[in-house]
C-alpha cells in the first residue's frame, strides 16, 4: 500500500493501475460470502471507469462494501481499490442520502457523552429486547448486533487529572471515542503500559476520527472534525512528541491515511508519525529500550489481527510481546475478517452478512475455546463476544494486568 | 442465391449504407464484406460526428454537408451516437485570428456555435489544460462506428438485403466490357453472385479491385493513427482552434478517450505500421489539450487510411477534397454496370449512400426517391445498444460468472443476442465489434477464454481449432498494444503473457 500522500484524490484517476488480476476478489471477505456484491475489482476501479459525471448512481450495492481494506492490502498493482470505494459511497449519499441507522451508528461521537452520563440507564436500556426491537424498527440498529455499554467515568475525564511523569520519550495518545465512552479502562491500561515503558504521554485536545463517516460517504464532516484533530496533533508534535500513538486501528487508518488520501486534508507531518500502540512498542523494543517486568500471569488467549490493523502496513506486534509474559499462551486466529466493520455489522440491512463473514473467526474461536480473545480493533472485540460468547480484550489491558509494579 | 439487382462491395459504412438505402427502395441487394464489418476505415477511424467546425474555414461546402448530416443521424441513429457536444479550444500560440474566421465560418455554414470563458469552459471539462485562452461550444458528437454499420445492416437485412460477412470479392464476371457480376470467396470456397449493377465501396482497397475491371480510380491513402486512453479525460469532444493538423481532436468514446490524428501518405490499407514518432506527436498533443494525458494510461494504438479520391497529381493528405465522388463507370470508363463511390466521411456516409444509391436506381431504371433520411434505423424496435451508465447498472443485476468481460461489462446474454450474426464462423473479433468484449483495459486477457468457452457452449466451435480462433483475437489485440507498451498496459500484458503463453502454452501454437 502507497502511503502518506497528502493531496486529495480525484476518483477518476486511480484505476489505471489495474491490470485485472482478479486478486483482490479472492481477498474481499464480502465478495466470497455474498453474490449481491460485485466484488472489489468491478465495484472498484471497473466501475469507477464507467461512473460518468452527472450521471446517476448505479446502485446501492457499493454500501455492501466494509471498507476493511483486505483487497487493497492483497492489490499487487497499488489500486487504492477501498478509496475508490469510499469515493462511490460519497457519490452515492450525495444523490441518494444516508438511511437513518448509518447517520445515528456514525453520529455515535455525538450520543456517546449523554449515554455516558446517564450510563446507569443508557447501558439497562440497549439490553432490553423490547428496546431493540423498537430501534430496530424505527432506526435500522439490528436488534441481535453488539452494541457497546456506557462508562461511568470517560477517559477524557481519567486524562484530564492524569499528569504522566516526565521522561525520556513523550508521545501523544489519541484514543478514540470508543475508549472514552464506552471502555476507558482500554486507554488507562495503555497509559500505564505506556509510563512504564518509560513514556510519557500526552493528550491532545481530539475528537472522533471521522472512521466512521468516512466509510459512510460523509467526508464534509468527517473533514471539519480530522482538521480539528490534524491541527492538535500537529502542536503536540511541535511539543516534542515523537509519535502520535493510537489504540485502535481504524482510528490510526483514519488519521493516518485518509484524512490525506480521502479527505485531501494536508497535514503529512502528523500521519507519518501516527503509529498503532504495539508498533510503538516494537520499536522502543528494536532500540533495546523496553524493559518491562513481567508476573506470572496464566491466560489462554487467542489473538485476532484486526483488517484495518493489516491495513496500516506495520505488521501486528502485539501476539509477540504477548508471549514474554509468562504463562500467557498466544495463538493468532489467522481466520479473515470478523465482519463488523464499523457500523456494518450493526446496521440492520447488513448485520447478517456481517455474521456470516465472521463465521470463520466465529468457528475457529469455538474450536480453540480461548479465556480471552484479543484483538485492538473494538469492533473486532464486540463481534467476537457477540458470535461465540468469549469475552474480548484489548491486548494492552493484558499487559496492564500482568506488569509487575 | 445468386442472382441480385445490385451487389455491394465492402461492408464498411458507406457499404452498409449503400445496402440500407437500395433495400428501402425495394432493391434485392448483396452485401460482400472481406471480413467483419467496418473492417476497415470505419472501424479505424475517431468517431467523430462532424458538426462541420473542423472545416469552417477551409472547406465550406464539408462544413455545410457535415453539419446537415450530422443532425440526420442524430435523428435516424439516435442510439448510435453519444451527444456529447464539442468544444472548440484556443490554447497560448494558436493564432488568434483563427478563432474570428472559424465564428464567421460557422454562421456561413449554419452551424451553432457559442462562446464560453475560460472558467466555464473549464468547469466543464475540468481536465482541460487551463491556460486556454478561448473556447466555443458547438454541435460535434460521439458516434460508435461500428453499431452504426451493423445497424444499417441489420435495417437493410431487414428489408431483404443479404450481408455476408468474411466474403472477400475477387474477381468480376464481364460480358465484354460490362460487368454482370462478382466471383467471391468465403471459408467454404468460391461462389458467384450476378446482378446488372455492382457498387465498389471497398475504400482504401478499391484501386486494385477496379483495376481487375480495367478501370482506374485514383486514390491517394493517407494513414491516420490515434491512441486510445483509458479513461475518460472529457465529456465532450474537444478540438483545437487552428487549422486541421495532427492530434488536435480527443474523443470521448464509452469509458475512454481517443487522440488523433496524423497524417503520412501510405501504399496499402493493409499492414499499417504506427510509427513512435507518431505517438509522440499523439501524447504531446494529447498533453496540450488535458494535461493529464502526460502520464495517464494508454490501452492501444490503431490506424486506419482515408482513402482520398485524387484526379491528378500528388498533393499532402490534408490539402485532398474530402468531398466525396459517385463514379459511373459506364460513362467515365466505358465498363457498364459498375459504379464506385469513393473519399466522403463517416459522418456524411448518409448522403453519399443516398447518391450512389440515385445512381444505381437510374442504371436499373427504377424510379424510387430515398427515404433513408427520415427513416430511423430502429422502426419502433428497441434499440439494442447500450450507454456506458446502463452498462455500470447492469452490475447489479449480473450474477457472477456471467459477466465475460469485466472491463467492458458484457454479460453473457448480450454475447447471446449477437451470436446469429456470426453467421457459423467462430470469430472473437466479430464478437468484440459488436459488444467491445476485449477492448477494456485487459484487452482480452480475462475475457478472451471465457468468449471461447461461450462460442464453444453454443456450438460455434465444432470441428474447428478453439486455440486458432483465441490466437487470431489475442493476436490481433496484441497489434493494438504493442506500441504502447509501457507503464500500465505492460504490466497487463505481461499477465496476459504469463496467462496464455506460459500456462495455456499458446506462444508455442497451442494448436499443433
Ligand atoms: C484515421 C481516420 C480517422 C477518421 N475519423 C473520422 C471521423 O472522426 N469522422 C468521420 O466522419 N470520418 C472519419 N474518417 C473517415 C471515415 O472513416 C471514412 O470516410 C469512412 O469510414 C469510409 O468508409 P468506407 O465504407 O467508404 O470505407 P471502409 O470503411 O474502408 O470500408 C471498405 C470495406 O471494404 C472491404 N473490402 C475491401 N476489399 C474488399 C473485397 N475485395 N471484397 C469484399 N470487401 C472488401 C474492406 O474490408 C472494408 O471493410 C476517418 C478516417 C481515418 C482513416
Ligand atoms: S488486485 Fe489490484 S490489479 Fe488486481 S484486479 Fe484487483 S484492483 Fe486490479
Ligand atoms: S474494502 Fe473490504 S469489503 Fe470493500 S471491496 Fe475491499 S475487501 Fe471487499
Amino acid at each position: 500500500m502507497k502511503r502518506f500522500i497528502p493531496e486529495p484524490r480525484r476518483p477518476e484517476t486511480l484505476f489505471d493501475p489495474c491490470i485485472k488480476c482478479t486478486i483482490c476478489v479472492s481477498a474481499c471477505p464480502v465478495a466470497q460470502t455474498t453474490a449481491t456484491f460485485p466484488g472489489p475489482k468491478q465495484a472498484g476501479p471497473d466501475a469507477q471507469r464507467f461512473r460518468g459525471r452527472g450521471e446517476p448512481v448505479e446502485g446501492p450495492w457499493i454500501n455492501l462494501c466494509s471498507g476493511c481494506y483486505r483487497c487493497q492490502v492483497a492489490c499487487p498493482a497499488d489500486v487504492p481499490i477501498a478509496e475508490i470505494n469510499l469515493f462511490a459511497k460519497q457519490r452515492y449519499a450525495a444523490e441518494k442520502g444516508r438511511d437513518v441507522a448509518t447517520e445515528l451508528l456514525t453520529h455515535a461521537h455525538w450520543f456517546n457523552p449523554w449515554g455516558q452520563r446517564f450510563h446507569w440507564f443508557a447501558t439497562p436500556l440497549l439490553r432490553m429486547k423490547w428496546a431493540r426491537w423498537l430501534a430496530e424498527k424505527l432506526f435500522g440498529v439490528d436488534r441481535r448486533a453488539p452494541l457497546p455499554t456506557f462508562a461511568r467515568e470517560s477517559f477524557r475525564t481519567f486524562a484530564r487529572r492524569h499528569e504522566s511523569p516526565r521522561a525520556k520519550h513523550k508521545v501523544a495518545y489519541f484514543y478514540g471515542c470508543f475508549t472514552d465512552s464506552n471502555a476507558p479502562e482500554v486507554g488507562r491500561a495503555v497509559v500505564k503500559v505506556l509510563e512504564a515503558a518509560g513514556v510519557e504521554v500526552i493528550f491532545p485536545v481530539q475528537q472522533c476520527c471521522g472512521a466512521a463517516l468516512i466509510g459512510a460517504g460523509n467526508f464534509d464532516r468527517a473533514r471539519r472534525q480530522d482538521a480539528a484533530n490534524l491541527a492538535a496533533f500537529e502542536q503536540a508534535l511541535d511539543q516534542g512528541a515523537e509519535a502520535i500513538v493510537v489504540g485502535s486501528p481504524s482510528c490510526a487508518l483514519a488519521l493516518s491515511h485518509e484524512t490525506g488520501e480521502v479527505l485531501g486534508l494536508g497535514h503529512s507531518a502528523v500521519y507519518s508519525r501516527v503509529v498503532d500502540l504495539f508498533t510503538y512498542l516494537h520499536r522502543l523494543d528494536e532500540a533495546g529500550e523496553l524493559n518491562l517486568k513481567w508476573k506470572e500471569t496464566p491466560l489462554h488467549a487467542a489473538y485476532h489481527e484486526a483488517c484495518h490493523l493489516t491495513a496500516l502496513g506495520f505488521g501486528a506486534h502485539a501476539p509477540a510481546l504477548l508471549r514474554r509474559i509468562p504463562g500467557v499462551q498466544v495463538r493468532v486466529l489467522d481466520a479473515g475478517c470478523c465482519g463488523l466493520a464499523g457500523t456494518y455489522g450493526l446496521k440492520h440491512k447488513t448485520a447478517d452478512l456481517a455474521r456470516q463473514i465472521g463465521a470463520g473467526v466465529a468457528r475457529r474461536v469455538a474450536e480453540w475455546r480461548p479465556d480471552v480473545v484479543l484483538s485492538e480493533c473494538e469492533g473486532c472485540r464486540m463481534q467476537i463476544e457477540h458470535l461465540t460468547g468469549v469475552p474480548a480484550k484489548h491486548p494492552a489491558e493484558v499487559l496492564a494486568d500482568a506488569l509487575v509494579e | 442465391m445468386d442472382r441480385f439487382d445490385a451487389i455491394v462491395i465492402g461492408g464498411g459504412i458507406t457499404g452498409c449504407g449503400v445496402a440500407r438505402d437500395l433495400a428501402l427502395r425495394g432493391v434485392g441487394v448483396l452485401l460482400l464484406e472481406q471480413h467483419d464489418l467496418a473492417h476497415g476505415a470505419t472501424g479505424r477511424c475517431h468517431g467523430l460526428l462532424h458538426s462541420g467546425v473542423r472545416y469552417a474555414v477551409k472547406d465550406p461546402i464539408a462544413a455545410q454537408e457535415c453539419i446537415s448530416e450530422n443532425r440526420i443521424v442524430r435523428r435516424i441513429a439516435p442510439h448510435c451516437v453519444e451527444l456529447t457536444g464539442g468544444l472548440v479550444i484556443e490554447l497560448p500560440g494558436d493564432d488568434p485570428a483563427y478563432y474570428h474566421q472559424l465564428r464567421r465560418g460557422c454562421d456561413e455554414a449554419g452551424i451553432e456555435h457559442r462562446a464560453l470563458s475560460p472558467a466555464d469552459a473549464l468547469e466543464l471539462e475540468p481536465n482541460l489544460n487551463p491556460r486556454l485562452t478561448r473556447a466555443l461550444s458547438v454541435p460535434d458528437a460521439s458516434v460508435d462506428p461500428f453499431l452504426l454499420s451493423q445497424e444499417n445492416a441489420r435495417a437493410a437485412e431487414r428489408h431483404g438485403a443479404i450481408i455476408r460477412t468474411h466474403s472477400a470479392v475477387i474477381d468480376f464476371i464481364r460480358d465484354g466490357a460490362a460487368v454482370t457480376g462478382v466471383r467471391f470467396a468465403d471459408d467454404e470456397g468460391e461462389h458467384e453472385a450476378r446482378a446488372p449493377v455492382t457498387v465498389l465501396a471497398a475504400g482504401g482497397w478499391g484501386m486494385p479491385l477496379a483495376a481487375k475491371a480495367g478501370v482506374r480510380v485514383g486514390l491517394s491513402l493517407s494513414k491516420g493513427s490515434l491512441v486510445i486512453m483509458n479513461r475518460r479525460f472529457c465529456d465532450r469532444v474537444i478540438n483545437r482552434c487552428r487549422l486541421p493538423a495532427d492530434a488536435d481532436l480527443v474523443i470521448p468514446n464509452g469509458p475512454t478517450s481517443i487522440i488523433g490524428t496524423t497524417s503520412i501518405t501510405v501504399a496499402s490499407p493493409d499492414g499499417l505500421v504506427i510509427e513512435p514518432r507518431e505517438l509522440a506527436v499523439l501524447l504531446a498533443e494529447g498533453a496540450a489539450l488535458a494535461p493529464g494525458f502526460a502520464t495517464a494510461r494508454a490501452l492501444r494504438s490503431y490506424a486506419g487510411v482515408r482513402p482520398l479520391f485524387q484526379e491528378s497529381g500528388d498533393a499532402d493528405g490534408r490539402g485532398i477534397t474530402r468531398g466525396f465522388f459517385v463514379l459511373n463507370h459506364a460513362t467515365r470508363d466505358g465498363v457498364p454496370g459498375l459504379v464506385s463511390i469513393v473519399g466522403g466521411k463517416l459522418t456524411t456516409y448518409r448522403l453519399m449512400a443516398e447518391k450512389t444509391a440515385d445512381q444505381v436506381c437510374e442504371l436499373l431504371g427504377r424510379r424510387v426517391a430515398g427515404r433513408t433520411s427520415d427513416t430511423p434505423l430502429r422502426e419502433g424496435e428497441p434499440a439494442p445498444f447500450y450507454h456506458r451508465y446502463e452498462r455500470l447498472a447492469r452490475l447489479a443485476t449480473t450474477k457472477p460468472g456471467e459477466m465475460v468481460c469485466e472491463c467492458e461489462m458484457v454479460p453473457r446474454e448480450a454475447i447471446r443476442a449477437i451470436l446469429s450474426e456470426l453467421h457459423g464462423r467462430p470469430d472473437l473479433a466479430d464478437v468484440q465489434h459488436r459488444t467491445r468484449l476485449g477492448m477494456g483495459p485487459c484487452q482480452g486477457g480475462l475475457c478472451s477464454y471465457r468468449g471461447l468457452a461461450l462460442l464453444h457452449d453454443e456450438g460455434l466451435l465444432a470441428g474447428g481449432s478453439p486455440a486458432a480462433v483465441i490466437t487470431r483475437f489475442l493476436d490481433q489485440r496484441f497489434g493494438g498494444i504493442a506500441p504502447v507498451l509501457w507503464g500500465d498496459q505492460l504490466r497487463e500484458e505481461a499477465l496476459n503473457y504469463a496467462f496464455y503463453a506460459t500456462l495455456f502454452g499458446l506462444d508455442r501454437g497451442g494448436d499443433a
